[in-house]
């Protein structure tokens, strides 16, 4: 061990006391307020006990947040996890076009959140959409993509998972490009065939940085808003609200502390999520 | 020694970031402090008055120019800072919560001013000259518990259905002055394959469902009932006929096969092209907002008609929404903003701001104004069945938003129209409960 890289316990004073000030304490006081009556039309903020959790139990606008969030986060993390994947291994090749191409495939991880939100919301209007163009061009009828339910949580997965792609490819690239190739070398001169070298070499190695992969992909997911609001506005009515956007309608009406207590509430899914998610993972490295 | 000297420099350099840090978090306020000073005095240009109001209405043209005639003949500065207009109420909220209160504030008034504490935070103008010159259509959005808050300074418009009177003419059809002939019309124009009215119901707010709501709270005692928790939506009948409406007309097809995605976007170009007859608006957008240039009918095309939603058998129209000037009467330059609002007031600096501008006028003094086609060709069906804004302002809880929001839900088949009334009711009583309002605590 270079003991010369272990520095004295005092060296982490200062970056305690600057966590502890501007995020700990912060953090801590702005959930204490989940239990007060704090709104835009009260001066003096006083305790209600559990009252406002009891309220966003009781709202049936949450249980479809719930499972809004976690679509579009399962949704998310399946289908950028295995495509990055996908992409990262053809551009890991020796192609010609291979640093345009991984370019292009980043350019939208660029864009923000409404650029994309407005491009996607243009691509699935019902008038003159070019999606909907394009499916009249087959002789089907006009699909009104974000006035139902399903048809929009399928549209903002699609514009949440072009505008994510970019960092799984390049995350997973950076994991395949860290796999010696004096091991698959050796791999191949034991005569192992190419999935063998995948399943035995290449997946075990890269699978850390598939796990932070789909550790992002997860929490990110599970903190969805801004697409959402920027493309239905969690409507039509509440069918795509995210826990996000409830947040911000709370706000909007003043009701701040039930906007803290909403947001209380889903820092304890996420978290619960998050931490099972790393037991479950570190199982699984270990078992590979 | 070395090692040492290797410690020593490491937090030198961690203190002196903290520092560093911590001097730039304070050094903006000292500059603003500085800046403050600068602009309060009057040696280098005048008084710099802090406006907050929503970016699009501190923005119009009648807006512009009365800061510039001031600016002109004081040689004080307004700051116009517009905040997002989606989010306008919670981000000014906000602000005032944490004392970030502006010198003067745009707001429409009614209930929701309430949340600022008027009492405490604005000038209170019952006593000022131009209080008799406020139109008399205007006057009550000015008071807050019988007191004069604020100048109402913003354009005054008339809300109705508006009508493309070709396509009228050209299906043979008379302007309906009962909501059975209004439906008869609607059912014509649907058999010519005309969409008969545009909602743009995806935004939520063009169901604009508060005009159905004017004839129902007209009468003070229900208005009263209503804030004071003794009644809901649920037990008026006339707020069940309102959702059926919404809910019967869309499954007729009257609003088109696309309303749940329409937007307010499209209106100029669904309306222009004559996709649609029928949309409910208020006139002043036809000046404003309405794009003549591009499209086939023009702004001149279309009347104005009362609107039907089930609630009025011979329909109704909103009297006009005005933005008030109030003046915080906290803030160091309160007599400074107090003469803005004096300057606003006289007749002749208003009628040079609202010179050529279709409104009805907001002062008994105002000549310069014009009134729009629309407004001219119904003043007096307006005059029999018009009502004033009530549901909007004086509803506590009301919001126009979060009951959109419901009748969506109502529109895409999630909830029956008692649902809907009771989500309604949840969502106003929620709001009122916060307030701590009588009857509701």
């Amino acid at each position: 061990m270079d003991t010369k890289k272990i520095y004295p316990r005092y060296m982490m004073i200062i970056p305690v006391i600057v966590f502890v000030i501007f995020f700990v304490l912060p953090s801590t006081i702005g959930y204490a307020y989940a239990f007060t009556d704090w709104n835009s039309y009260v001066h003096d903020v006083s305790f209600v006990g559990l009252k406002n959790i009891i309220e966003v139990f009781s709202d049936r606008t949450v249980p479809i947040a719930l499972v809004n969030t976690l679509i579009f986060a399962g949704a998310k993390t399946i289908i950028v996890t295995v495509l990055g994947f996908v992409f990262a291994l053809i551009l890991n090749r020796q192609l010609k076009t291979r640093n345009a191409i991984r370019t292009v495939y980043f350019i939208p991880a660029i864009f923000s959140a409404l650029v994309v939100g407005l491009i996607f919301s243009a691509l699935f209007q019902t008038r003159n959409g070019t999606i909907n163009l394009l499916v009249q061009m087959f002789g089907a009828g006009k699909i009104q993509w974000l006035g139902s339910r399903w048809t929009a949580v399928f549209a903002i997965s699609i514009a949440e998972i072009w505008r994510n792609l970019g960092y799984a490819i390049v995350i997973t690239l950076a994991g395949l490009q860290s796999v010696s190739p004096e091991y698959i070398e050796a791999a191949k001169i034991d005569g192992a065939s190419g999935w063998a070298l995948f399943k035995n070499i290449t997946l075990p190695l890269i699978m850390p940085t598939v796990n932070v992969n789909i550790l992002f992909s997860l929490i990110y997911g599970l903190k969805m808003f801004d697409l959402v609001y920027v493309m239905t506005g969690g409507g039509p009515g509440h069918d795509t609200e995210t826990f996000g956007t409830l947040m911000m309608n709370e706000m909007a009406t003043g009701r701040y502390a039930q906007s803290v207590a909403i947001n209380l509430v889903f820092t304890v899914i996420l978290v619960i999520v998050a931490v099972a998610y790393q037991k479950f993972s570190e199982r699984w490295e270990n078992a590979e | 020694m070395k090692k040492r000297g290797k410690k020593i420099a490491a937090l030198l350099i961690s203190t002196a970031l903290a520092a560093g840090m911590l001097s730039a978090c304070s050094g903006g306020s000292g500059d603003a402090k500085k800046e403050s000073k600068k602009t309060d005095g009057k040696s280098d240009g005048g008084v710099t008055l802090t406006l907050y109001g929503n970016a699009d209405d501190a923005a119009k043209p009648y807006m512009k120019k009365i800061f510039q005639l001031y600016e002109e003949k004081t040689g004080n500065k307004i700051d116009v800072q517009g905040l997002d207009a989606s989010n306008f109420e919670s981000v000014c909220l906000t602000k005032f919560q944490t004392g970030d209160i502006p010198d003067i504030l745009m707001h429409f008034g009614g209930y929701s001013l309430d949340a600022y504490n008027p009492a405490e935070n604005f000038v209170d103008f019952t006593d000022a000259k131009w209080v008799d010159d406020i139109a008399d259509t205007s006057k009550a959005q000015t008071m807050r518990d019988g007191v004069v808050y604020g100048l109402p300074f913003w354009e005054s418009s008339v809300s109705g259905c508006f009508y493309n009177k070709k396509i009228f003419e050209e299906q043979g059809l008379k302007v309906p002055t009962t909501q059975a002939e209004f439906d008869e019309v609607c059912q014509k124009l649907l058999d010519a394959g005309i969409q008969p009215i545009y909602m743009a119901a995806a935004d939520s707010w063009p169901l604009l469902y508060q005009f159905g709501m004017d004839p129902i709270f007209k009468d003070g005692d229900l208005l009263e009932k209503i804030n004071s928790n003794q009644t809901t939506y649920s037990d008026i009948p006339e707020m069940t006929s309102l959702l059926e409406w919404y809910k019967t007309s869309a499954e007729k097809g009257y609003f088109g096969k696309d309303y749940s995605t329409d937007t307010w976007d499209y209106s100029s170009e669904v309306l222009g092209t004559g996709e649609a007859a029928m949309i409910f608006c208020w006139d002043t957008w036809f000046d404003t907002d309405y794009d003549s240039e591009s499209y086939d009918y023009t702004s001149d095309d279309f009347g104005l008609m009362p609107i039907f939603m089930g609630t009025a058998e011979e329909g109704t129209y909103e009297g006009g929404n005005n933005s008030l000037l109030l003046v915080n009467k906290n803030g160091d330059k309160v007599d400074t903003a107090t003469e803005f609002v004096n300057f606003c007031a006289d007749p002749e600096n208003y009628n040079e701001a609202f010179d050529g501008i279709a409104t009805t006028p907001t002062f008994k003094g105002m000549t310069t104004n014009k009134l729009s086609s629309q407004y001219q060709g119904a003043e007096e069906s307006i005059a029999k069945v018009g009502n004033p804004s009530i549901a909007n302002p004086e509803i506590i809880g009301f919001s126009q938003n979060d009951g959109g929001k419901c009748i969506q839900e109502l529109l895409v088949g999630n909830i029956d129209v008692k649902e809907c009334l009771k989500l309604m009711d949840d969502e106003r009583i929620k709001v009122a409960t916060s307030q701590n309002v009588e009857g509701f605590k």
